[in-house]
């Protein structure tokens, strides 16, 4: 409709609006019918005159090119998805034209599984995901015969998309202990019968349990840590029945309860009674995660409801397995392919009261839109928007109106059970979306719906969990179980994967996708569902397209194909990623290979110890601006290398003990004091899972070279980065104090070599390239940090400088020990310097043209900085290093501070964003966005911001040395009124500092000049009326006209009946006003340019804009062009204009 | 009367009569109505949208189209409302076209550029694609359209038609025929002497040029200083002389990067320029009446409808009572035909966005389509106007008998017939500065011809 919510409605627009109501009613009916009547559409197809209809082969040709060209950042002329300028609208045609497949439409469902003989075909499937559960064992399989047992399910996908489970039997959890001396296997029936006992009378749900301990027998082992001159030893594998008892077991042994008739009573240490079942079962298995599997022919039993067990999934398939009846492929050459399988994305609207977060309880779901893609398409096969109330057809896609919200909760439910997705993805589902439909569908009790897990009659069930980890901080989440389903958050994966300014949706899109995505607010979502069906599609369009989004972001990003390389290299099932930390990751490579050399892994108390040891180091940097190459030499792969060159490993690690056996040259002392048997003595273990690790990735890098399918190069692509992230985990694992098993001793003396080593080049360095030894100049190393050095070797020449840098890094190499390897990358030119870890520079690695700018540590990511401050260094930066041109730097940033010291910078470059993460009294001080979120409460609370919200603000004028906090302000409330930024504080607290930073390598104390002289010294006053932010007085104007007028040239008070210029200054009436009139027409020229520009972006023309997207760089724009009009447009009235 | 086709009137001064004898006006007591339609009203607001415009234009024309297409389809069912579309069942549905086009410029992409110091997306002459697509929209939704009836390449956002077709199961709407709103009534031509007007436009005064000779005779022949005796009589018979917008070349920018300390004191290069008009057009206008609309180029607004230019600019002409600053578009009645032309902003950007090449078919479109500037607001400035304040001022309500278009590259004229017997004088008016060509309009006739100033 034409004003739904803001201008006031007339007459005839309401009865029209009536109209539309009962009109649509009727007309839903047939739109229903319609859909079912849809046959395979061949109608655009048929049509070769049609100029722009897009075959299903058109458009997914054209998505593999785009999905190749990854990370350019460039429009992509052409490419109608990737045209932004009418995106919305042409996200209305896209969803049309993806509707042309007509017959998928309604066919939600996988395709049907076909009939397989169990006894001749060989079962094949790519396993997503894992769990287990008890129960009784069935007959036939291996393992305990009696009671609750162990049995895996596995979740996946066939090559056909079939969805499978399979239910694999006879797996028993272990542990291991050392053999005490002077046990034989005789006594192993003893010691297996005291521990049943002994562990049946500490633990009441082991009571009636037929048999607690299932077997023990004696296995040759060695504990991983330290280096043993005695090899391997006895040690007692006690297998258990069930994973829970595996502490009790622990216990028994450890305190001393187990009382043997030869050895008396002892206590046992107890080795791997802390890993995961889940990942204890896989590594004992073979599988990594999300690799294929493959159950020979009659060595499996499919389930059917005639049968017994009878199916208790959705899946199509579902099998009886032993544990060691099933081959688990590498993922390697066929075996790296993915299944086809399902994302379904989603996301909800809710009708949330006027300035409240929506609360399960009180605010209702309203819409629920659906996308399902298969992995690898181009496009989302099922586009649907579940609706509470009507809601007018959406071309291309499924309405599926709901008169109540159970049944909107309860038929979406449904839907996730009949398309049966593998992946759930969508933004903030985890956190926001699921938890809510959970706690919405309880309050409703809607009893239907907590079935989302492929599981029949298995609820989905909200939890919550903790996640601490050293890389990611901690974080409070959410879970929500689907069994069979893996959540797959975008926004997790942004918030892990990727530094942003901002993680909304919006500026997630703009930063990836390149497009604006139009916001709606939440207060007017509430109107657009009370209004008609027609707000409710404009709703359903936007919910879709948030829907959609997603999806975008998961195949831009190739996160699917990359999580799942991950998983397949670290062997941990595709949902660890998100869920866990890095450590996880390594305890399975290093179970893996443990388990090959019957090493055991000891379980290590977690002791919290805030033992500190000394990080890297960095060479002091010589500060400066560098216009000269600077030529850049990087160990790769520096601290695998060192530990892979040492041989530092838990198993190499020497005990003053063991030391005393050898000799010395059997060993080495690490620069940390540290002492590590040689590679002679004993290959240790990391040096092995590192070189493995290395060689694939150098084995997916040459792959990558010669694969020309984009898929599978980034697929390979994803390996190779999975494989150096992997790589290079394995040291922090070494260094993590509360981890499972960490020994400072290799970490220490990992980043001891490191040190060493830096300071080691700069040495080889600086006493070979020398004007001593004949070069023309000497070397300076002016900066060198953790894995790299930067050596000025003083010629012009980028050539030249290539040439001498790659001898050098040749040269050091060869002082070091293999692997480690020096290599010569890149060359800086020029550079500027600013301090650790802070410097930026134009990079080249061929003399023809510069590969890009780098900046590292500067303010371009923070947050708290407004978008001025980025434009301002970004564009210094641009002209220091790529034009070369220091005037015009300095001429900028003069600019820059004058148009800001005269209120000229558009206000969404001041514009500074915060998350309103918790209420006022629970932060700590004052905060200015909270302090802001106050005020904006009390003017109205209706479009407050709430809880989760982000809170935009400028620093506004107020009293002399009144606090920022005080001084925060609505850019909106600002613009409205008039208000007065605080420009000095722009200047001093948000431009200064950056820009030093920048400017006095090249300036030196000259730098203090750009914040003073002629640019800083004129300020103008704009008319202002309200000058403090409670001021009731509105509209500049009027006390604009009340003002005593002066002449506009010269500031002279007018007489009465002048209103622009003195008699003096009369005589250039035509230049004062051609003046004034330019600005007018810059302003009249950017207002219809913006308005018109969102008018597309919004995808009707005839509809008002309500996009208040803050993260939209014209948002603000817009809004101060109609302002400023107004001002100008004022001004220029006062020429007198009679002809 | 098909295209006017008169040997062009080469005007060469020669020095032969030395005291060239003045003439009196023969047609001077033909009357000249202004018309005031496009002054925009000075309570006109900026606080509203674009959305406004075409809802106003969409009611402006909903009758005109609901009636056209019962007359032109009488049998077809007629559905109000694009919601109410039944698929596969044919029949006539109205709205206001949106032609998305991927290479139409967009102030976000030159935002964009700017912040990755990027060159901004590249000017074209033409904007228009392969993948250009025509969708129509009506308050209730928008619909895309394909197929031949309706010509995606010269069609552009704005216009307000109704076709006739189905609605496949995709959702597209499959077109098989199309229509305009009525070809609006026109007034009779009451009969008069022969007598002429001169329209001129593009005289793009810069720094260089030798254009500003070609003025003076332009000047000199309007007030009958120069010329054959005959040349003089025709001189005496312009009873008008409308200027068609660009005065003055292009109003600098160049100014835009300084900053605000330095600009308050800049003088725009303009000034200058405008001042040299003032007495031109002072001279010019002592014994014709000088009609004078602001052109893109020319120091008035931005957007459309361009207002008056302001008199202060002026201190020679605003004394001669004869020189009038009017709008663009701009609309006169002389002795009783009606004028109705603009500065040629409108045929200009559909160009851009039209595949048509023909810059006299663009005009003749708008006349057909009864728009003065359909692609406003969308790829041409407007104000946010609003059924309240005035309705659609762009409808061409009235068939006019002169509809021209200013700064066009080319002289081009061609007369067309309306359905109900209108006839209407097209005529793309040339730079003046390019061609050094202004047009003689025969009122009595309608026929039109060039006649060329070039300084030996």
């Amino acid at each position: 409709m034409h004003d739904f919510s803001f201008a006031p409605k007339s007459k005839d627009a309401r009865k029209q609006q009536q109209q539309t109501l009962d009109d649509s009613k009727q007309h839903h009916q047939q739109q229903q019918d319609n859909q079912q009547q849809q046959q395979p559409a061949k109608g655009t197809a048929a049509m070769p005159t049609v100029p722009r209809s897009l075959s299903d082969g058109d458009n997914g040709a054209k998505r593999r090119v785009e999905r190749s060209a990854s990370g350019s950042k460039k429009w992509k002329a052409g490419g109608k998805n990737s045209n932004p300028e009418s995106q919305d609208s042409a996200f209305v045609d896209e969803l049309g034209d993806m509707g042309t497949n007509g017959e998928r439409i309604s066919d939600v469902a996988r395709p049907p599984a076909k009939p397989m003989d169990s006894s001749k075909e060989a079962f094949v499937f790519q396993q997503l995901d894992l769990d287990s559960y008890l129960d009784v064992p069935l007959p036939g399989m291996p393992g305990p015969q009696r009671g609750n047992v162990q049995i895996f399910r596995l979740f996946g996908v066939t090559k056909g998309g079939n969805s499978v489970l399979m239910h694999v039997h006879g797996f028993c959890p272990f542990i291991y202990t050392p053999a005490p001396a002077n046990f034989t296997p005789s006594m192993l029936g003893e010691f297996k019968m005291a521990l049943d006992k002994q562990i049946k009378e500490t633990t009441s749900s082991a009571k009636d349990v037929p048999e607690v301990v299932m077997m023990v027998e004696i296995v040759s082992k060695e504990s991983i840590y330290g280096f043993h001159a005695t090899g391997k030893r006895p040690f007692l594998k006690i297998y258990l029945v069930q994973h829970k008892f595996i502490n009790p077991a622990r216990r028994a042994l450890e305190q001393g309860t187990i009382t043997l008739s030869k050895l008396g009573t002892l206590s046992y240490e107890v080795y791997e009674s802390n890993l995961e079942l889940n990942l204890r079962f896989m590594v004992e298995t073979q599988l990594v995660g999300c690799n294929w599997v493959e159950v020979p022919a009659g060595k499996y039993k499919f389930r059917s409801f005639s049968s017994t067990p009878k199916p208790v999934s959705l899946a199509q398939y579902e099998l009886d397995v032993a544990f060691d009846a099933f081959i688990s492929h590498p993922a390697e050459d066929e075996w790296q392919q993915i299944a086809p399988l399902r994302i379904l994305s989603f996301d909800i609207e809710c009708a949330g009261r006027k300035g409240v977060f929506p609360e399960p309880d009180k605010d209702p779901v309203i819409q629920i839109a659906n996308m399902v893609q298969v992995e690898g398409e181009s496009k989302p096969f099922v586009r649907n928007v579940f609706t509470l109330g009507t809601c007018a057809p959406i071309v291309g896609s499924k309405v599926i109106a709901c008169k109540t919200e159970i049944e909107l909760l309860e038929s979406w439910s449904a839907f996730v059970r009949e398309c049966d997705p593998d992946i759930v993805t969508g933004y903030n589902i985890t956190n926001f979306d699921l938890p809510f439909l959970m706690n919405r569908a309880k309050h409703l009790g809607a009893r239907k719906f907590p079935y989302l897990g492929r599981l029949r009659n298995v609820q989905s069930k909200l939890s919550e969990t903790k996640f601490s980890s050293k890389a990611y901080g901690t974080r409070e989440s959410k879970v929500t179980s689907m069994e069979g389903r893996v959540p797959l958050d975008v926004l997790q994966i942004l918030q892990r994967d990727y530094k942003l300014r901002s993680y909304t949706l919006n500026s997630v899109s703009a930063h990836f996708l390149s497009e604006q995505k139009e916001d709606v607010h939440h207060s007017i979502i509430t109107d657009l569902q009370n209004g008609n069906d027609e707000t409710r599609r404009r709703l359903a369009v936007y919910c879709m397209k948030d829907a959609y989004l997603p999806l975008r972001l998961l195949s831009k990003l190739m996160c699917v194909v990359n999580y799942m390389e991950m998983a397949r290299v670290t062997g941990v099932p595709l949902s660890y990623l998100l869920s866990r930390g890095q450590q996880i990751k390594v305890i399975s490579q290093l179970m893996r290979h443990a388990g090959q050399h019957d090493l055991v892994i000891p379980v290590h108390e977690r002791q919290g110890s805030d033992e500190q040891y000394e990080g890297a180091t960095v060479i002091q940097p010589k500060r400066g601006y560098y216009d000269t190459p600077i030529a850049t030499l990087d160990f790769s792969s520096l601290y695998p290398s060192i530990m892979m060159a040492h041989n530092l490993c838990y198993t190499t690690l020497l005990s003053p003990q063991e030391r005393s056996h050898l000799h010395p040259d059997d060993y080495i002392k690490t620069p940390n004091g540290d002492y590590f048997v040689k590679n002679k003595v004993r290959k240790g273990l990391l040096p092995l899972i590192l070189e493995s690790l290395l060689s694939a990735r150098k084995r997916a890098k040459a792959d990558l070279k010669k694969e020309t399918d984009p898929f599978r190069k980034s697929v390979l692509n994803g390996r190779q980065l999975a494989l150096k992230i992997s790589a290079n985990s394995v040291y922090g694992f070494t260094g993590a104090t509360v981890g499972k098993l960490p020994c400072l001793a290799i970490s220490s003396s990992v980043t001891a070599f490191g040190r060493e080593m830096i300071e080691a080049t700069k040495q080889h360095v600086e006493s070979r390239y020398n004007v001593k030894n004949g070069y023309k100049h000497d070397a300076v190393v002016i900066y060198g940090d953790t894995d790299s050095v930067m050596v000025k070797f003083g010629l012009d020449s980028l050539e030249e400088t290539m040439k001498v840098a790659q001898e050098a890094a040749e040269y050091v190499t060869s002082k070091f020990i293999r692997p480690i390897n020096l290599e010569f990358e890149k060359v800086y030119f020029p550079y500027l310097l600013i301090n650790k870890k802070r410097y930026a520079g134009l990079f080249w690695t061929r003399t023809e043209k510069w590969d890009k700018m780098d900046c590292k540590g500067l303010v371009t990511v923070r947050r708290d900085n407004c978008p001025l401050v980025v434009t301002l260094i970004n564009t210094c930066l641009h002209k220091l290093l790529i034009e070369r041109n220091v005037e015009g730097a300095i001429d900028f940033a003069k600019k820059t501070i004058s148009d800001l010291l005269c209120n000229e910078i558009d206000i969404s470059q001041l514009v500074i964003t915060k998350a309103l993460t918790k209420t006022a009294d629970e932060y700590d001080g004052k905060q200015a966005h909270v302090e802001l979120a106050e005020r904006m409460r009390k003017r109205d609370a209706g479009s407050a911001p709430t809880l989760g919200d982000r809170v935009a603000y400028v620093i506004i004028r107020g009293p002399k040395g009144a606090p920022a906090f005080e001084k925060s302000e609505d850019p909106i409330y600002v613009l409205e009124n008039n208000i007065q930024l605080d420009t000095q504080y722009y200047l001093h607290n948000q431009l200064e500092k950056p820009l030093m930073s920048i400017f006095e390598p090249i300036l030196g104390s000259r730098a203090k000049e750009l914040l003073s002289g002629e640019h800083t010294r004129v300020v103008v006053k704009r008319a202002s009326s309200a000058g403090g932010n409670d001021k009731k007085s509105r509209g500049s104007i009027m006390s604009f006209t009340r003002a005593k007028a002066t002449c506009r040239s010269c500031r002279a008070l007018l007489p009465a009946g002048r209103t622009t210029l003195c008699s003096a200054c009369e005589k250039d009436i035509d230049v004062h006003f051609q003046r004034e009139l330019l600005k007018k027409r810059q302003l009249e020229d950017r207002y219809a340019r913006l308005w018109a520009q969102c008018q597309r972006c919004q995808g009707s023309v005839m509809q008002d804009v309500l996009c208040t997207s803050k993260d939209c760089p014209i948002f603000y724009m817009r809004k101060k062009v109609q302002k400023d009009l107004r001002m100008q447009n004022e001004v220029v009235g006062k020429f007198d204009d009679s002809w | 009367m098909d295209v006017m086709s008169a040997p062009e009137a080469r005007y060469v001064r020669d020095d032969a009569p030395e005291q060239p004898p003045r003439v009196t006006r023969s047609a001077a007591g033909i009357k000249v109505e202004r018309n005031k339609q496009f002054i925009v009203p000075s309570s006109h607001d900026f606080d509203r949208q674009y959305a406004h415009v075409y809802f106003t234009r969409y009611n402006s024309f909903k009758k005109l189209i609901e009636t056209a297409a019962t007359n032109k389809w009488p049998s077809k069912h007629v559905v109000p409302k694009l919601l109410d579309i039944e698929k596969e069942k044919e029949c006539v549905v109205f709205g206001v076209l949106y032609k998305d086009m991927p290479l139409k410029p967009n102030i976000l992409d030159e935002y964009h550029a700017r912040e990755n110091y990027e060159a901004p997306p590249p000017e074209r002459s033409k904007y228009n694609s392969d993948e250009d697509a025509l969708v129509l929209e009506d308050m209730s939704g928008r619909i895309v359209l394909i197929g031949d009836a309706l010509d995606v390449g010269t069609h552009v956002s704005g216009v307000v038609v109704a076709v006739l077709g189905k609605a496949l199961p995709s959702g597209e709407f499959q077109i098989a025929d199309v229509c305009y709103p009525r070809f609006p009534p026109q007034k009779r031509l009451p009969k008069i002497p022969p007598s002429y007007v001169c329209l001129v436009s593009g005289l793009n005064i810069s720094k260089n040029d030798k254009a500003r000779l070609s003025m003076q005779l332009l000047s000199d022949f309007i007030q009958g200083n120069i010329g054959s005796t005959a040349d003089q009589e025709l001189a005496a018979s312009i009873v008008h002389v409308i200027v068609a917008g660009n005065l003055v070349w292009r109003l600098d920018d160049e100014h835009q990067d300084l900053p605000l300390y330095k600009k308050r004191t800049m003088i725009p290069e303009s000034v200058g320029h405008m001042r040299e008009v003032d007495l031109f057009l002072a001279q010019m206008g002592i014994n014709v009446r000088v009609d004078l609309m602001p052109g893109p180029h020319d120091p008035s607004d931005a957007i459309l409808p361009q207002q008056p230019m302001h008199p202060c600019m002026f201190p020679l002409a605003r004394n001669v009572s004869s020189v009038k600053g009017e709008t663009n578009p701009y609309e006169t009645t002389v002795a009783g035909r009606t004028f109705l032309g603009t500065s040629g902003q409108g045929v200009d950007d559909i160009y851009r966005f039209s595949t048509e090449e023909d810059r006299l078919r663009i005009l003749e479109q708008t006349l057909e389509w009864a728009q003065l500037f359909p692609t406003a607001p969308d790829t041409l400035g407007c104000f946010p106007y609003h059924m309240t304040d005035f309705s659609d001022p762009f409808v061409i309500t009235s068939c006019p008998h002169v509809y021209f278009a200013g700064n066009q590259p080319s002289f081009a004229t061609k007369l067309v017939t309306g359905p109900e017997g209108q006839q209407v004088r097209l005529v793309c008016v040339p730079s003046f500065s390019d061609t050094h060509t202004a047009v003689l309009l025969n009122l009595a006739t309608l026929e039109c011809e060039p006649i060329q100033f070039d300084a030996p």
